[in-house]
């Protein structure tokens, strides 16, 4: 207890205090705690005036992560739990325990996909995290149930959740990661996940952000994929005031696959600002991101799509999709998606199109019946369908039409369908 | 009792330019009229004005429906009383199935089903309309084929059960047997009393379902109104005799006056 609130006192945009893993820290950690520590001290804090990165999201000159208290308990929990594969351990462990009992196995992986050099907050999730899940499916085998993590916080509270998922060759497994909370106060969440796919490795990836009224995240997912991989990740972000979510993906081995889908449903003022980035380190490798937001009110939504293709990686196929609904005359959409080929033997396209609801739709839907704001709900709906119908089908699919529609329903209370007539 | 739909003198402006210059024609419950007249004569905008299209500004007359203004009103109001209007282009809807849409329209109009008999009954009139069952969970008119989407909009006619529908040229691009197919849609719905107003530009369909009356619009007026056999006079000498009769230059027929 004096030791978190001594890491209380000195958490801020300058230093922290190093946290240590329940159960017990390696070496190795501690050494990784230490780059991690001084590329925080080195690093400036963001800045919307100094850097591309924050340009339109200029609430992070005032975030400040010393006006919250770390969180105490654990990071993660898991869902119900999926069967177990081979070892009665199951797929997920305690990365603290994971560490311990095999230092170098797990030690070398931490950190090699999202080092703390990669950014401010990167660094800071490595100075403080206490905790984290690690998610490994051995070589050739497949985790039949979805694996649930959810990660919450708190009014007033500062989390940083670590997760490390690890699928060795040939390895399946699909994993749900949400990041909620139910209080509406203020909170933080800081999550870094990395993931590494083995050769023929498959991960379906599906997350989730329903912070409540007052949360900020600022996420990072990084993943590395082997030859032959497929990675699809779909994603919704839904609560929260405003945040910023990395997600990054290192093509790195040849006829490697990524696929993403993502939305974001934003009302009175949130701000939700996407950057992404689709690195073709290899040959012939397939990327696909389609993202979707849909913003009322004062929202915001800021997108930046990267797609680098290095010299060697040829036979490149890499597309990268922005679509925004403007729902409000004040609501905003800011779409920047960017190629940068430095091989020529490839197919890139990036896509972007900001619209509003088409009055002839509505039209169509009032002739049949269906009230004005129910058919603006509707046509909100459907904007999403594609990206809800990327989830696997059943029980995750369902679920994420379910947090649409609880979104909807939100923006219905909130008048924002309805306010607006032509 | 009052007549099911009475257009009284009905201006219409678009974007304040005028479109329809005092239309009057009432169809009384359970008949069927034909509405016909040179392209851009103003039918598609008569219907759209009848629905509450809020681009189509009526500026003077009224439209009374069971002896009843439905001015001001918006069109989920208009259908919730028993007005259909089977549009000339359907609107697609990417994103929302056809069972997505069907559902919250019966839901609009207050004819909520349980989700098997709906799903039944939604399957029997797409097997009516000889339409595949796979059109359920396609999307709304999206990437449907033109006949298609005139089919698609006598399914709804059939599961919404109307009082009364304007379909305006829901007979153009149907091949002979989708013609018929349309027809007897229409017909069956139409033998519990349904009144209809049907725009069209050809014969054919008005000999599956034969009207009570037949009126031609033409410069955003009905110029002439009269029995079946007017049918037959216009496929016969075209509208050349009854424009000049109601003094109407040709140039002028099509594409409406400005006000
Ligand atoms: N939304 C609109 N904006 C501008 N002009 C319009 C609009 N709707 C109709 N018009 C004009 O009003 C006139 C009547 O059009 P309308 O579509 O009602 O004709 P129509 O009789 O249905 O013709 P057709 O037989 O070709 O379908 C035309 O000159 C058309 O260009
Ligand atoms: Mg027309």
């Amino acid at each position: 207890m004096a030791e978190l609130t001594a890491r209380s006192a000195q958490l801020g945009r300058e230093t922290a205090v190093p946290a240590t893993l329940s159960g017990g820290e390696p070496v190795a950690v501690t050494h990784l705690r230490e780059l991690a520590l001084a590329a925080y001290r080195e690093a400036p804090w963001p800045s919307s005036s100094r850097d591309e990165d924050w340009r339109r999201t200029p609430q992070v000159d005032r975030l400040d992560p010393a006006s919250f208290r770390p969180l105490e308990g654990p990071s993660w929990e898991l869902g119900q739990p999926p069967a177990t594969p081979g070892g009665s351990e199951g797929p997920v462990l305690e990365l603290g325990a994971a560490l311990s009992a095999d230092p170098a196995r797990w030690a070398p992986l931490l950190g090699s996909v999202a080092p703390p050099g990669l950014r401010k907050l990167v660094a800071l999730n490595t100075v403080l995290f206490h905790d984290g899940a690690l998610v490994q499916v051995p070589r050739g085998q497949r985790v039949p149930a979805p694996i649930r993590l959810r990660h919450r916080v708190g009014e007033g509270q500062v989390a940083f959740p670590r997760t490390l998922v690890v699928l060795e060759e040939g390895a399946e497994a699909t994993i749900l990661e949400e990041w909620v909370s139910e209080d509406p106060g203020p909170s933080l969440m800081v999550p870094v996940t990395e993931v590494i796919l083995g050769r023929g490795a498959r991960l379906t990836h599906l997350l989730s952000q329903r912070l409540g009224e007052g949360g900020v995240l600022q996420s990072t997912l990084r993943a590395r994929q082997l030859d032959g991989s497929s990675y699809k990740v779909g994603f919704a972000l839904l609560g929260g005031l405003w945040g910023k979510s990395y997600l990054e993906v290192e093509l790195a081995g040849e006829g490697s696959e990524f696929r993403s889908a993502g939305l974001c449903v934003g009302h009175g003022a949130q701000h939700f600002d996407v950057q992404t980035l689709q690195d073709h380190l290899a040959r012939g490798a397939v990327s696909d991101l389609l993202y979707r937001a849909a913003v009322a009110e004062r929202s915001r939504s800021v997108f930046a799509g990267l797609i680098r293709v290095e010299e060697g990686a040829q036979k490149t196929n890499a597309y990268v999709q922005n679509r925004n609904l403007l729902l409000s005359p004040e609501a905003k959409a800011d779409s920047n998606p960017t190629l940068e080929i430095l091989a020529n033997d490839v197919r890139c396209t990036h896509g972007t199109a900001a619209g509003r609801i088409d009055d002839e739709q509505l039209f169509y839907c009032q002739s049949r019946g269906i009230t004005r704001e129910e058919a603006r709900r509707l046509v909100v709906e459907g904007f999403f369908a594609d990206v809800v119908d990327s989830f696997p089908e059943g029980e995750l699919r369902q679920e994420a039409g379910g947090w649409v529609l609880s979104a909807l329903d939100g923006l219905a209370r909130s008048g924002a369908l309805s306010s607006h007539p032509g | 009792m009052p007549d099911l739909l009475e257009i009284q003198g009905l201006e219409v402006e678009v974007e304040g330019k005028r479109i329809l210059q005092g239309v009057d024609l009432t169809v009384p419950t359970g008949e069927v009229h034909a509405l016909m007249g040179p392209n851009g004569a103003g039918k598609t905008s008569l219907g759209y004005a009848v629905m509450g299209h809020p681009k189509y500004q009526v500026v003077g007359g009224d439209v009374r429906w069971k002896g009843e203004s439905v001015l001001g009103t918006p069109p989920e109001q208009r259908a919730r009383r028993g007005l259909f209007l089977s549009l000339q282009y359907p609107t697609a809807i990417p994103g929302v199935t056809t069972a997505n849409f069907l559902r919250s329209a019966l839901k609009g109009l207050g004819k909520e089903l349980p989700a098997r008999d709906f799903l039944k009954m939604v399957r029997e009139q797409l097997a009516l309309l000889k339409m595949d069952q796979a059109f359920l969970s396609r999307y709304i008119n999206d990437n449907f084929s033109g006949g298609e989407k005139k089919r698609m909009e006598i399914v709804q006619l059939a599961v919404l059960r109307p009082e009364m529908a304007i379909l305006d040229e829901t007979d153009s691009g149907l091949d002979v047997d989708a013609l018929r197919t349309v027809a007897e849609g229409v017909n069956r719905v139409r033998s519990s009393g349904m009144g209809v107003l049907i725009i069209t530009h050809y014969q054919r369909i008005l000999e599956y379902i034969t009207p009570d009356r037949v009126h031609v619009m033409a410069a955003g007026r009905v110029i002439a109104s009269g029995g079946a056999e007017l049918v037959s006079d216009i496929e016969r000498t075209g509208y050349d005799p009854l424009l000049r009769a109601a003094g109407i230059e040709e140039a002028e027929a099509a594409g409406a006056v400005s006000g």
